[in-house]
């Protein structure tokens, strides 16, 4: 049931929704809302859901406020997007894409990149349509494919990580499990996440091309969800799965404003394919957004025309790979295990020797899951810093796989990540040797 | 006319057919087969990059001046602050729904309950998507009057439903027909009613007849609603728009409605700022609480800035007359233009609401070898005449028979709507140039 708002007590129900809300936890209580900020203390450190404690940078938010002052970019845009953002992810992706990327037929902007993925199921999915997704996933992706009455089908990341210091590499994929039991007659779609949220995976050429040959031999689309592709460490390479022989006509690549600026209230996505994949993608979001809100689509073409020679990117990379050693370190006083991510502002913390008395006063919300939501809610409340279950992202048949892991995002300026890690040495005395 | 593959159907800005380079590998769905999702829509063929570039455009509705400056202040405001950048609730921003209840219970004559009765959205459009989303079961009957806002049909096709259609008759006998003179026949829409009907649209003031609906046919619309338990969309986008002191009666207040209605509204059409893509829905919670698991998965969150600024709109906007004064505003526009009209002989419909006017087509003719586009001869007449007044005379329209269903689409051939969303000085540029159509006028 949904505690935040659900219908008033005495209030008759006379047209009941549509039966398609029970699938894909679309009615359950999700995550977000059990530790959304309101339920936690107020002095709480927020490491929960992934948005920025300081805002984009400030000659971008000038582009903002420059749109503002014109007419045009206040009012109705292309639902194409407007022509100088389709310019300007032409000219930023075109190079890294191997391709002249056509801005009329081959470049969709959406109302964020969440939008950008739901246009493509409305666009794509016939009834009983599967879509594979490697676990844990981004809980977004489960009731899109559900409402356009695609078929989820879930492809664990199995970590290995008996080593002393995994990496999000060693979150690996079994090709038989994806080819023999994953792939049917079915499937429509599949899903690749990489930089990935949330274990950091940034999936290797050698993955990319197993997946690869897997989509030419089934006829599969390829949905490359890479919002987070500005945000790979240690030199490794993103390696983009449409530039793969034979892959640019059967993949659409996903991109985000949100994650690239540090401007997750913008909405503004984008989406990068074949024609034939675009148009029908943009005939779906036409009849459900019109079009994307105009002043912040101009100030994104901004971002990505100056980013390249204002060194943006990486010096935004030089500011993530400080703030993961923050964290990281900070888990390592501690003395508890993670999953060293190799892209994405997102670390697994491995919970599973964090002990709690037994009668400890869990929340009702929190009772019935996976023990990783008990983990995450002592921590929120005894140590003041919040982070998300990873359970939650798993079907239910996988879920013990994330019971012993909470996502702590690291997208927070230094100074908060250091008092965070502070605080989580008073995790301390609740290890179990 | 039928499209042999996708790529050809789609006409892009500079009128081009665009060639496909590579096979079809993987088929669209066939969702998109229904509600013209794929038919070249009359925006892209009157887009501002076919006419001739000093065609004066009333045709999209989208005004060519800005948002106020106080409210545009408001969103650099809220650029300037760390939070308004980033995700809201999927609910909406806090203060935008406190404004919203503040700005729309008393007219409601409600309580409104922030958390639960009201939802931001991302554009009225997405609010609506939402709805058809959370409520629709494959083979749901949803009823719009038409001419229907285009928009509504494949939101209700892409989600399973089957659009149906009730004219609103033209009684054009007199001579100076206003929107109140589109009539609905109630056995007609009694007729239009099964059991399978899940929501009937209510736009009012409508698009783009501009009529706003008697309280009398609201009433006999809230009966069939409540008798037939079906939900009431009430798209009340253009509610700050209803001129000559004409009440603007919202369904959702009738007796037995607000527990089955849900009430759209925009600041695009509210506060002159059409790209921002904030709208709201009001309503009871067990219609709002699925439409808001809907819109999470959809956009998650509209864009937090613009909420901030809408939410400042609301809150000062009473108090610097605002409301008000935008309505002095458009009923001058309203008259530029239909004086324009009235100058040249042309029949109108006057338009009560919105800032839409119908304007009868039927005496306009022009030669029989007039070199019209193909995305143009394949319609109605209306496509025709809307194409030669933005070429002759450099003033362009939207044909409205692309806002009714085939069956129905001759009542609309007649006319072509055009938007008095202008600074005054454009309109009157733009009725001078109409005058040019008098030679073209058939005599009666």
């Amino acid at each position: 049931m949904y505690t935040n708002g659900t219908h008033k007590p005495n209030e008759t129900q006379l047209i009941p929704y549509a039966s398609r809300l029970k699938e894909g936890r679309a009615l359950a209580q999700d995550v977000w809302s059990i530790y959304n900020a309101a339920n936690l203390p107020p002095d709480c450190i927020n490491l929960g859901q992934g948005y920025m404690n300081f805002a984009p940078p400030v000659w971008i938010r000038e582009a903002a406020t420059e749109a503002l002052k014109q007419v045009a970019t206040n009012h109705y845009s292309h639902p194409k997007g407007r022509l100088r953002l389709r310019h300007a992810i032409k000219d930023f992706y075109g190079p890294q894409l191997g391709r002249d990327l056509d801005v009329e037929t081959e470049i969709l902007v959406t109302s964020g990149a969440n939008e950008g993925e739901y246009s493509v199921f409305v666009a794509f999915l016939e009834p009983g349509d599967e879509v594979i997704m490697f676990e844990p996933f981004f809980d977004q992706y489960l009731a899109s494919i559900t409402f356009n009455s695609g078929v989820p089908i879930y492809v664990p990341l199995h970590p290995l990580t008996d080593k002393d210091k995994p990496t999000s590499n060693d979150w690996v994929i079994d090709f038989d499990e994806l080819r023999r039991r994953a792939i049917t007659p079915r499937t429509k779609m599949i899903i690749v996440n990489t930089p990935h949220n949330p274990v950091g995976k940034v999936f290797t050429r050698e993955e990319l091309e197993k997946i690869a040959d897997l989509a030419k031999e089934h006829n599969l689309l390829v949905m490359a969800d890479e919002v987070y592709d500005s945000l790979v460490f240690d030199g490794k390479e993103h390696v983009r799965i449409a530039t793969l022989p034979g892959m640019w006509e059967r993949t659409v690549t996903v991109g985000s404003a949100g994650k690239l600026f540090a401007a997750t209230g913008w909405r503004v996505g984008w989406l990068i394919g074949p024609s034939y994949i675009i148009y029908p993608t943009l005939a779906a979001t036409t009849r459900i957004v019109f079009c994307s809100n105009s002043p912040l689509q101009e100030a994104s073409a901004v971002g990505l025309e100056q980013a390249r020679e204002r060194g943006f990117v990486d010096q935004q990379r030089r500011e993530y790979e400080e703030r993961r050693a923050i964290l990281t370190e900070g888990f390592d006083r501690l003395g508890m295990k993670y999953t060293m991510p190799e892209g994405s502002y997102f670390v697994l913390l491995d919970v599973s020797r964090l002990q709690w008395p037994d009668d400890y006063p869990f929340p009702q919300s929190v009772m019935g899951r996976g023990r990783d939501f008990m983990a995450c809610w002592f921590i929120a409340m005894e140590i003041g810093v919040s982070s998300i279950p990873v359970s939650e992202f798993y079907c239910e048949e996988h879920c013990i796989i994330g019971e012993n892991y909470a996502r702590f995002a690291f997208c927070k300026d230094a100074d908060t990540l250091k008092r965070a890690v502070e605080r989580l040495q008073e995790l301390a005395k609740f290890l179990k040797n």
